[in-house]
């Protein structure tokens, strides 16, 4: 008996051996905190804090042979409590101060030519910077204006990916089985909330929904799936890539709905007026192509995306009073066409400068829709870095061509160690010169100054 | 007759002038074409050294591989941490017949961004990830990039060396002269300096534990110093590997996106 225990013991050592030597784990992660304060020009936002995250972000990478499992998850602390979630992406604390999110949890195995990716992805499509084209797989957290990073509020969907590989080209095919939702700024200790959801309009009391699952989702069926595809190639010249997505729009579209009480009867005045939001998802479909394009000291960017008869959200006004009878539809189908031109350029001496051009058009236009038929905006960014890299200062705007509203931001990164990370950070959002929103000036009241500190290990 | 040895002196000066500026030449071309191996793996660990004596520290993996005149490159960033996963993928090409240079293809993984970027590959004289050294300084920069002369001999560490100056054709050029001690019997560099625009001293390079490893003379710590600024890098090469099997699939795009290099 002891001597079957002894070479039990021996085969699990010389198993945990192996397994130690084939496999290899390494685990990284950060912790940042950051407070952002709102600008004397924010009204009613002027001295409050719009932002306090404690975040710890943990990934774990391990490699078996051709095979890797990849985890990254954060655990976050909130002090405002304005965190919401999806029903996937977090587990959010009722009064929205803590989250628990898994971000990515795949596995990944590569062969001669397929490869494979199962599980929570981010997939980042297209050549833009911080502009949404033809990267319409992954929806976003889209709770926080202040200090927001693009790529940050990704979030993971649950896909399979088969790839073919070789070595100057790529196609990707997805399917995605459940839909993921964006993440809506729901609590109520949200900044953006109010903005978002207001309680009332003119007087007039509107109740939106409260949670993801008030909205009405697509069903968890297989019919209900979403598919994509991407064929990438890199050449010398360029490199080129087609798209294509079958799915859902990651944002709800609103369903106004008057409720209108008449105590003494339906012929006497109403003696109350309120509104009930409803939202749902709709279907998308978009074809896309992009290109890079180096030439010297430059790398010429070029993407374009084309969505049949994608659902527009129509304006309240017209859904609650331009019919008589009845209400107006939530949105129209219409076509749309998005197209981006852009340059970087890397000069000598730690500079990096970046310019895009994003023109998008609806086709067929109606009034009723709540956004314009053309909209367009003009970007630049001007990143250095000095000291040996411990300094970098990072500038970038986005210009409204049509109302000529701005968002601007100067972000100054300070290497206290290796290790340990200062930034300041200034939002800034504008309106544009006759008193007009466009595209940023919803935002004036988010304008902030932002401190964060962060240590990766 | 006087018109005629002038004449005389003048080609024989010439010829030795030509004579002297090919040996330079060829010098350079050794040193370029110096035999690293058809595959090479290593771990490159920098330290970089302020003026008061504060260091940091950065660890890459570096994996490379010939194929056909291409030389193709794998970096990955390990430490410091809010970096580690940052890849670089870069073609390097001959020059033309002609002498002129063809740019690298190159790219870049951000795992923050989950993107691959296609990156300018003509800028080869910015300092390389905060360091004293440049691209042009770690990699093989262009012969037709200079124009070379020998300034004399010198002893370094018990070698005989040549005193190679690289002058660049760029009158814009960051650095407008490159001077390296090269070992007259291998052609390995042994120290060099490096000037800035006005002609001034910048840099100063000492290399040291240079040894041949499966045959090839490998040089496996640098050391880069500012003189203008009193700034340091250390630069050394660990676990140099040379012709061992390499995952050609690394040297891929769709490699440095999967995060699957090591």
């Amino acid at each position: 008996m002891k001597h079957n225990i002894s070479k039990i013991a021996l085969l699990c050592g010389l198993a945990t051996v192996t397994s130690t030597f084939a496999q290899e784990t390494v685990f990284s992660g950060n912790l940042s905190t950051q407070a952002g304060v709102g600008l004397p020009n924010t009204h009613h936002n002027k001295g409050d804090f719009l932002l306090g995250q404690t975040t710890f972000d943990g990934t774990i990478k391990s490699y078996l042979d051709e095979a890797m499992v990849y985890v990254n998850a954060q655990i976050v602390h909130d002090a405002l409590g304005s965190l919401s979630t999806n029903g996937s992406s977090a587990f959010i604390a009722d009064d929205g101060t803590y989250a628990l999110k898994l971000r990515e949890a795949y596995i990944d195995w590569k062969g001669e030519m397929l490869a494979l990716r199962v599980g929570r992805q981010i997939v980042s499509w297209g050549k833009a910077d911080d502009i949404q084209i033809t990267d319409v797989l992954n929806p976003r957290d889209e709770t926080n204006v202040v200090a927001s990073d693009y790529n940050e509020s990704k979030l993971g969907i649950d896909a399979v990916r088969l790839s073919l590989l070789t070595e100057k080209t790529q196609v990707d095919a997805y399917w995605i089985p459940f839909f993921t939702p964006s993440i809506l700024p729901h609590a109520k200790g949200n900044p953006l909330h109010t903005q978002v959801f207001p309680e009332e309009i003119d007087g007039i009391e509107i109740s939106y929904p409260e949670k993801y699952d008030d909205y009405k989702l697509p069903e968890k069926r297989l019919s209900k799936s979403e598919l994509a595809l991407r064929a990438s190639a890199y050449t010398s010249v360029a490199d080129l890539s087609l798209y294509g997505f079958y799915g859902w729009d990651d944002v709800p579209l609103m369903k106004y709905n008057p409720n209108v009480v008449f105590d003494d009867g339906e012929d006497m005045p109403a003696t109350s007026y309120s509104i009930d939001v409803t939202g749902e998802y709709k279907r998308m479909y978009m074809i896309g192509a992009d290109a890079a394009i180096p030439a010297g000291d430059f790398v010429f960017r070029l993407e374009g995306a084309f969505f049949p008869k994608r659902h527009f959200q129509t304006d309240a006004n017209s859904q609650l009073f331009k019919y008589p009878s009845e209400t107006g539809p939530e949105s129209l189908k219409k076509n749309q066409a998005l197209g981006l031109a852009g340059l970087d350029w890397t000069p000598s001496g730690g500079w990096t400068i970046t310019a895009q051009y994003v023109a998008d058009r609806v086709f067929d236009y109606d009034s009723d829709l709540e956004r314009k038929k053309f909209e367009h905006q003009a970007t630049l960014s001007i990143e250095k870095s000095i000291l040996n890299e411990t300094l970098t200062i990072m500038a970038s705007g986005a210009l409204d061509l049509w109302d000529f509203s701005t968002a601007s931001e100067l972000e100054l990164d300070y290497k206290l160690t290796d290790a340990i990370t200062l930034s300041l950070i200034g939002d800034l959002y504008l309106e544009g010169p006759d008193g007009k929103d466009g595209l940023y000036g919803e935002y004036r009241d988010f304008s902030s100054v932002t401190f964060k500190g962060k240590m990766a290990f | 007759m006087k018109n005629t040895s002038l004449k005389l002196l003048s080609a024989t000066l010439l010829i030795a002038a030509t004579s002297f500026a090919q040996s330079a030449n060829e010098i350079a071309k050794k040193v370029h074409d110096l035999p690293n191996g058809k595959t090479s793996s290593s771990t490159i660990s920098i330290t970089l050294i302020d003026k008061n004596g504060k260091t940091r520290g950065r660890e890459i993996a570096s994996y490379t591989m010939k194929d056909g005149t291409t030389d193709k490159t794998v970096l990955v960033f390990k430490t410091p941490r809010d970096v580690a996963g940052i890849s670089y993928l870069s073609y390097d090409y001959p020059d033309k017949a002609d002498g002129s240079t063809v740019d690298s293809d190159s790219w870049i993984y951000l795992p923050a961004m989950k993107k691959v970027r296609r990156v300018s590959g003509s800028s080869k004289d910015d300092d390389f990830q905060g360091t004293d050294f440049t691209y042009d300084d770690l990699g093989n920069r262009n012969l037709s990039k200079d124009n070379f002369a020998i300034l004399g001999e010198e002893k370094v560490n018990g070698a005989d060396c040549w005193i190679l100056e690289a002058k660049a054709k760029d009158s814009k050029a960051k650095i407008s002269r490159r001077v390296s001690w090269v070992d007259k019997k291998t052609f390995v560099t042994y120290k060099g300096e490096y000037y800035d625009k006005q002609n001034r001293l910048q840099k100063t390079l000492i290399c040291e534990n240079i040894k041949q490893i499966k045959g090839y003379w490998s040089t496996q710590k640098m050391t880069m110093t500012n003189v203008q600024t009193n700034h340091k890098t250390v630069y050394e090469v660990k676990d140099l590997k040379y012709d061992e099997k390499v995952n050609e699939s690394f040297f891929t795009v769709s490699a440095l996106e999967r995060e699957q290099i090591k």
